[in-house]
């Protein structure tokens, strides 16, 4: 056997109270060590944290795929610009020149995007080729329709609309306004309360995760009762022994969040033929798009750091109640 | 280096471990402490270590009373003791190499300084050679060494042994004592229960004897 060599007269980690500074470098070290075991064990054993990750993947994709699809009707609602235009009809003995003046009265407002002058023989040529009662209509002696301006507003929100309104109601040439905000509006209102409920799911859905990884890494925990009392036995603090399984944390929330952005992007794109077919329906160019290449890091780090928070919330007080 | 001052123990269930227990051990000194099955050695033992709380008197340890040690610095004053376990406590999810590095990564020694210093632990209880088995594999005495390697491995100021000889024959005992004893020579405490009666006469050193946890003799 060896000789021993001459003792600790300089002071070692062991012999001192707090974490040396001359150590900090290689803590990183130690981290990596600590970090790679622990996916090593959790590789291990993919049956069980494979399951967790399935749940964490699936729980978050739900609220991620409700407010994925209303902030892209949100975004796309510039492109239902027609549904948002304002066609205001004069009355019939109101001249060209009159209308005019009011059409550029209008388009010097702010909230005015475009307007559009149909006078009344325009209308009347119009709807005579689209209905296909050219004779019949030729033969009347007095054009029926009024002539009409056909405003796009500059957005297309209800304010906008509303403005424009009351605006042409200043003016005493105009007999009748006609718009489609309401509709607009009320879809806005849905839009928007199906928003806020994905934000609401979004936050039970986060609480609910932090409880079942919490609850899976506590049985890791419990599972190891007797490896934790002996490292307490060497002087282990709990913040020592609960490293590993806050890597474990870490792993399964950035799994979980990786699957999901998986998912997503698979029900997407599933969705996505049938999506164009309902916009062309509506003359809409609508298109759903998915998320960016920094919205899905971002969703992975929300995962991965839920994993972490559901870790040390739940393994610090479980460590505590085994002793040595 | 370790002080005991009038220390009773009371475990929970009623039973009177120790009973007005007092005795000193100073730097560098090597003792062994002796008495029948269940006359407390487990539990003086146990108390240094601050596994217990003693019910009257004090213990003080490295200049420390343990009874007013902050929960938060019991895993550092257990640091500054080797200690060897009665019924080894190996972890058995790991390698032999492992296991004796634990106090090394408790104590987050940088990870080339804790190969030097394991293997260097496992040479002087001759299993360099078993480094990477598994514990389950090794004999009785294997893993009572991995054991001592382990409690030596941080070179401690204070090594604490459980029976550390109990399932070793008398060759590899006599080397683990004068493993003990170098230990001793550069100024390390030392503390070992046994009821090995050869033990205590081959290896002469101050010897306190428990009889129903009391200390009938000190010499
Ligand atoms: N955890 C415990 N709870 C209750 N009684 C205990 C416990 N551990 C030991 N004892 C009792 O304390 C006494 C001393 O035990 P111990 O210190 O293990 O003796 P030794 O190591 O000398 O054999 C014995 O009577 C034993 O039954
Ligand atoms: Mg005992």
């Amino acid at each position: 056997m060896a000789k021993i060599k001459q003792p600790n007269t300089k002071r070692t980690p062991a012999t001192r109270g707090g974490a040396p500074s001359q150590f900090s470098h290689s803590r990183i070290v130690v981290h990596r060590k600590v970090a790679s075991e622990s996916l090593r064990q959790l590789l291990r054993a993919p049956g069980t944290s494979g399951l967790v990750v399935v749940v964490i993947a699936v729980a978050m994709m739900l609220p991620a795929l409700l407010l994925l699809l209303t902030s892209n009707l949100q975004a796309n609602m510039g492109s239902v610009e027609k549904a948002a235009q304002i066609t205001a009809y004069f009355y019939l003995a109101v001249p060209d020149d009159k209308a005019l003046e009011v059409s550029e009265r209008l388009q010097s407002m702010a909230e005015v995007a475009d307007v559009d002058y149909v006078s009344a023989s325009d209308a009347l040529t119009e709807f005579s080729q689209a209905s296909g009662l050219g004779a019949t209509l030729q033969s009347l002696a007095q054009n029926p329709l009024p002539s009409a301006l056909i405003i796009t507003p500059a957005r297309s929100s209800p304010d906008t609309a509303n403005t424009i309104e009351q605006s042409l109601a200043t003016f005493e040439e105009v007999e009748f306004v006609q718009l489609d905000y309401l509709w607009l509006q009320r879809l806005e209102a849905l839009l928007s309360l199906v928003n806020q409920l994905g934000g609401l799911l979004l936050v039970l859905v986060a609480i609910g995760l932090i409880v079942i990884i919490g609850n899976a890494i506590r049985v890791g925990v419990e599972s190891k009762r007797e490896e934790i009392r002996i490292i307490k036995q060497f002087g282990g603090a709990d913040s020592f022994i609960a490293r590993p399984f806050l890597y474990t944390g870490l792993y399964l929330g950035a799994a979980g969040g990786l699957l999901a952005c998986i998912l997503l992007l698979l029900v997407l794109s599933s969705l996505g033929p049938a999506v164009a077919e309902v916009a062309s329906l509506y003359d809409s160019d609508f298109q759903l798009i998915g998320l960016s290449v920094l919205e899905n890091l971002l969703l992975i780090t929300a995962a991965a750091g839920l994993g972490w928070v559901s870790a040390f919330t739940s393994v610090l007080r479980k460590i505590a109640t085994i002793s040595a | 280096m370790i002080k005991f001052d009038n220390v009773s123990m009371r475990y929970p269930q009623g039973l009177d471990a120790l009973t007005n227990v007092s005795f000193e051990i100073n730097k560098g000194e090597m003792v062994f402490l002796t008495g029948h099955s269940g006359a407390g050695k487990s539990t003086l033992l146990r108390l240094i270590l601050a596994l217990e709380q003693c019910s009257g008197g004090e213990v003080i340890v490295n200049g420390a009373n343990l009874g007013r040690l902050p929960r938060s610095r019991i895993p550092f004053h257990r640091r500054q003791i080797g200690a060897v376990f009665q019924d080894h406590q190996l972890l058995f999810d790991r390698s032999v190499g492992a296991n004796v590095a634990l106090p090394l990564e408790i104590a987050e020694f940088p990870p080339t300084e804790v190969q030097r210093r394991v293997r260097a632990a496992l040479d002087k209880v001759g299993l360099l050679n078993k480094e990477r088995m598994l514990p389950a594999r090794l004999s009785g005495g294997e893993q009572q060494r991995v054991g001592i390697a382990r409690a030596v491995v941080n070179r401690p100021r204070i090594i604490l042994a459980d029976e550390p000889t109990g399932n070793l024959d008398p060759e590899l005992s006599a080397e683990v004592m004068s493993v003990f004893e170098q230990f001793s020579h550069v100024g390390v405490s030392l503390l070992i229960a046994s009821h090995d009666k050869s033990l205590l006469e081959n290896f002469q050193h101050r010897t306190l004897a428990l009889d129903h946890g009391r200390l009938i003799s000190d010499g």
